[in-house]
């Protein structure tokens, strides 16, 4: 019993999330994602500068970023209005 | 009966003080006109399984045959109950140990440096 | 003398074998996203964690059991299946990243991807564990865990704000971004109370013989090493909150993490945080590898010990023989480290009350502790602590997995 009770307050606390979180949200965590890896790229480059982080790494860091900021940057763009068949 | 809950989940060592598993049933005696006996205790096989799940254990004892070869210690073995269950058996035989032999024989004693 | 030596082998140890994956990448996202702000949770899971290791060891030196063979004498078979599934799966999820860890050390080191030190590094724990000398392993791990006080180092380079840090040890609510806040409270907190902690202290206690005469040292070892452990995560979050949150930056990456070092200290900084994460990970992955094998056969009665050849308890070896291969194909199939990190911690959160409650009732039990049994603070610290970590946990993991907001 209790523990169908935690279960079914689980599933609308998850429902209450899907839908809470609305595409206003969504837009703003995705545009600080995408602000933050720009971040750490200038980061990274104030270190590479000063030699602190070794070559190989900097171009390890360097993909982590593209690819999160390529990710960031496909939820931030509006998905295309679709088109109505004629 | 009380004797019974105490010792009921209790760590089992052997005479070498080598542990051999847990008290995982207990054999009670019914004496007419007065209380129950603890005769034996149970060691291994399928006996915890029947505490946990009687589906699975009667499952376990299709697949194994018998009760899955649980070693019965009469009570008259038992030498000490204290933080274990001390009793006057070699493990290295018993059937409580026939896991550990199957696993060591088949498996790790395979492996260089076990 | 011999009693002073093991108090400080027992604070190196606590120093040492504190920070590990879980605690770092947890403390290195909360000090990243909200400053000094969260620094209450790493405050609150030390306590906890201290008042939990004490118990284990004091259980061990009164009454010679080990955890989870009290747990199976005192709960009956059934109740002991079930808190044993639980620690095995959150163990295991654990254990999966704190190989991740080495793997992505490693990684950061060579420049091979982390999947590919999975493997290797399961297989160097293992016959490490094979070998038998845990002894000597563990008090090797944890000296060299010490490279871990570089965070403390670079964290006063950075020149916190005394005043404000200390302000940040009260709890406060989020001003921002509340379900993120909220998650990353809990994974620190099931970051620094893994249960692999005191069941693995418990085990060592009872091999080591402890009595009574053991206990004051237990008390000293577990407040000091706990106190000092929560210093250094501390002073993680201290240098991702001085490095990253001014420029904004979120940890969504571990390849982000070691710049916390490397900003401060220059290149001695990337090696030094390369080196605390593939030692404290890999020290971890042994304790976890050896606690999932006394879990079981302390519960089940098999014969265990790390001083007995693999040939001698054989079901014991078998436990770590499967758990650390099946650990590294985790890793091997591509998981995410950091996201598996933060998920088991929170996870370990979640499952607080099963792991936390029994040893809460064995300890308020006279038929095992006699007259040493808890006081009411160490009850009330931990079981409220547990209790609110599991609630928020059980309300901000779906927000997490499922808001993204």
């Amino acid at each position: 019993m209790a523990t169908r009770v935690a279960w079914s307050s689980l599933a609308i606390l998850a429902a209450a999330a899907v839908l809470g979180c609305g595409g206003s949200a969504r837009q703003a965590e995705a545009a600080r994602t995408v602000r933050s890896w720009d971040a750490t790229v200038r980061l990274l480059e104030r270190a590479e500068g000063s030699g602190a982080v070794p070559a190989g790494f900097a171009r390890q860091v360097r993909e982590a970023a593209s690819q999160g900021r390529t990710r960031a940057q496909a939820r931030l763009q509006p998905p295309p209005p679709r088109q109505r068949a004629p | 009966m009380e004797l019974a809950r105490t010792v009921l989940d209790q760590q089992v060592i052997d005479v070498h003080d080598h542990a051999m598993g847990k008290v995982d049933g207990v054999v009670l005696e019914l004496r007419p006109g007065r209380p129950a006996r603890v005769s034996a205790i149970v060691v291994g096989g399928t006996t915890a399984l029947w505490r946990v799940h009687r589906g699975l254990a009667r499952w376990a004892e299709r697949k194994l045959g018998g009760e899955g070869h649980p070693a019965r210690i009469p009570w008259s073995r038992v030498l000490r109950v204290g933080v274990d269950v001390k009793v006057d058996t070699e493990s290295e035989r018993s059937p409580a140990l026939r896991w550990e032999r199957w696993v060591r024989d088949r498996i790790i004693g395979r492996i260089p440096g076990a | 003398m011999s009693k002073l030596f093991e108090i400080a082998l027992g604070i190196v140890t606590g120093i040492g074998g504190f920070l590990e994956t879980g605690s770092l990448a947890t403390a290195a996202q909360a000090g990243a996203a909200f400053g000094y702000r969260l620094a209450w949770a790493i405050l609150l899971g030390t306590v906890c964690i201290a008042f939990l290791i004490e118990m284990a060891g004091r259980l061990a030196a009164v009454s010679h059991h080990t955890l989870p063979d009290a747990m199976r004498e005192r709960f009956g078979i059934t109740f002991f299946v079930v808190v044993f599934a639980v620690v095995s799966l959150v163990s295991f999820l654990v254990l999966a990243s704190e190989i991740g860890g080495v793997c992505l050390a490693l990684q950061f080191a060579s420049g091979v991807s982390f999947r590919w030190w999975a493997l290797p590094v399961a297989g160097l724990a293992w016959l490490l564990l094979w070998k038998g000398n845990f002894g000597l392993i563990e008090k090797g791990t944890s000296l060299l865990g010490l490279v871990t006080l570089a965070f403390v180092v670079g964290a006063l380079r950075l020149h916190p704000a005394a005043g404000a840090l200390a302000s940040s040890l009260l709890p406060s609510l989020p001003t921002h971004e509340p379900a993120k806040y909220w998650f990353t409270a809990v994974s620190i907190i099931g970051a620094s109370v893994s249960p692999y902690l005191f069941y693995f202290y418990s085990a060592g206690a009872v091999e080591d013989e402890w009595d009574v005469s053991y206990l004051g040292i237990n008390r000293l070892v577990s407040g000091l090493g706990m106190g000092f452990g929560g210093f250094v995560a501390v002073a993680v979050l201290v240098c991702a909150a001085l490095v990253l949150h001014p420029l904004g930056i979120q940890v969504d990456r571990y390849e982000q993490i070691p710049l916390i070092l490397a900003t401060p200290l220059g290149r001695a900084g990337f090696v030094l945080f390369v080196a605390s994460l593939a030692i404290a990970c890999f020290g971890a992955a042994l304790e976890i590898g050896l606690q999932l094998a006394y879990l079981a056969a302390q519960g089940f009665g098999w014969r265990w010990g790390e001083n007995l050849r693999p040939r001698e308890a054989a079901r014991f070896a078998l436990v770590y023989t499967v758990a650390l291969p099946l650990a590294a194909l985790v890793i091997l199939a591509g998981v995410d480290p950091l996201k598996l990190t933060v998920f088991s911690m929170a996870l370990t959160a979640l499952s607080l009350p099963i792991t936390v409650v029994p040893l809460l009732v064995l300890m308020n039990d006279r038929m095992y502790l006699g007259d040493q049994g808890n006081g009411w603070v160490s009850n009330a610290a931990v079981l409220g602590i547990s209790f609110i970590a599991c609630v928020v946990a059980l309300v901000a993991i779906p927000l997490q997995l499922f808001g993204g907001g």
